[in-house]
């Protein structure tokens, strides 16, 4: 339990609850770092593709990094796309900013050093409880981060057995677990509002900008759109 | 040819510096803006938005058997079955792509 007057709980209580709350999530990561790990295998070795998945930890970066490799490394063309691909990253530690900002030190550095979607999205879920412990974010990116590992060794060592992964529908996990998320943040018909606008803003921006920046731009649509509605 | 270590290890790096730096940033940047409540009910957005743009981007760009996972995830996501949603999902773009 946390004391009523701390606004910055962090505990190893909450640790626990947002590992066992992000089970459905290490499962899905896995599976994600098992495709990752079977398509970096024809081009990258071991040690990079886990050193790779440690440090980087954003698959869809990493896919698109994995698109440019080739000898010698065009390496600001590899930064550049990293950044368009991942710079939606902003809006999720912005979105936490509020929060994350009671906490002094090193701690929300951390924290933000391994966030992503899924980490985010059970956290949120958690504030939606009342549940505000900084342990929640940090044990389900723990979770996730060692999924995400596991998996992209396990795929890279067993890719010569798996075949193509789509048979699978292993190229689908990663849209049917923001799939469910989204469907689980569903707070009633006013969420209808900016979130029609962010997937139509989605397919519009197909026409403006390349597709990295599509997340980007549709998401600033949508948050406005919601933000203009509710003021 | 295949790039040396040396060069891996640099662009793997530069990759990590890279999103560090969008992690942290948008932290740094909105924790300066002043908290009014168009920038409050603009960030509390943001993050379904986000994910809103990722599903129809890459739905988009899917198969039939993509959107018929899909629409089961949702359907048992929404009754409350999200662990299975996913693996079901899954289960059922491999069956139609038999």
């Amino acid at each position: 339990m946390n004391p009523p007057l701390n606004d910055a709980p962090l505990s190893r209580a909450g640790v626990w609850r947002g590992i066992r709350t992000s089970v459905p999530l290490g499962v899905a990561s896995w599976i994600v770092g098992l495709g990752f790990g079977v398509a970096a295998q024809s081009t990258l070795p071991l040690w990079a593709a886990l050193f790779m998945s440690g440090s980087v930890f954003a698959g869809a970066a990493q896919f698109a990094a994995l698109q440019m490799w080739s000898a010698p490394l065009p390496f600001l063309p590899i930064w550049l796309s990293t950044f368009a691909v991942n710079a939606r990253f902003s809006l999720l530690s912005a979105s936490l900013a509020p929060w994350l900002a009671r906490y002094r030190g090193w701690r929300p550095w951390v924290a933000l050093a391994i966030l992503a979607e899924g980490q985010w999205a059970v956290t949120t879920e958690a504030h939606g409880r009342g549940d505000r412990d900084l342990g929640v974010l940090v044990g389900a990116s723990v979770v996730v981060w060692a999924a995400w590992m596991t998996g992209t060794a396990m795929g890279f060592l067993a890719s010569p057995l798996l075949g193509d992964p789509r048979r699978f529908g292993l190229d689908l996990v990663l849209v049917l677990f923001f799939a469910a998320t989204l469907t689980s943040s569903w707070r009633g018909p006013r969420d209808l509002v900016p979130w029609t606008a962010a997937a139509l803003a989605t397919w519009g921006a197909t026409f403006v900008v390349g597709p990295e920046w599509q997340v980007i731009v549709a998401a600033l649509v949508g948050a406005t759109v919601g933000a203009w509605r509710d003021a | 040819m295949t790039p040396d270590a040396v060069s891996i290890a640099i662009a793997i790096a530069g990759m990590a510096a890279v999103t560090f730096a969008i992690r942290a940033g948008g932290f740094v940047i909105a924790r300066v803006l002043p908290p009014t409540p168009f920038v409050t009910s603009f960030l509390r957005h943001l993050g379904a938005s986000v994910v809103v743009a990722l599903v129809t981007a890459a739905l988009a760009k899917s198969d039939g058997a993509g959107y018929v996972a899909t629409a089961v995830t949702i359907g048992l996501a929404a009754a409350g079955r999200g662990t299975a949603a996913l693996l079901v999902g899954m289960a059922a773009a491999a069956l139609l792509r038999l």
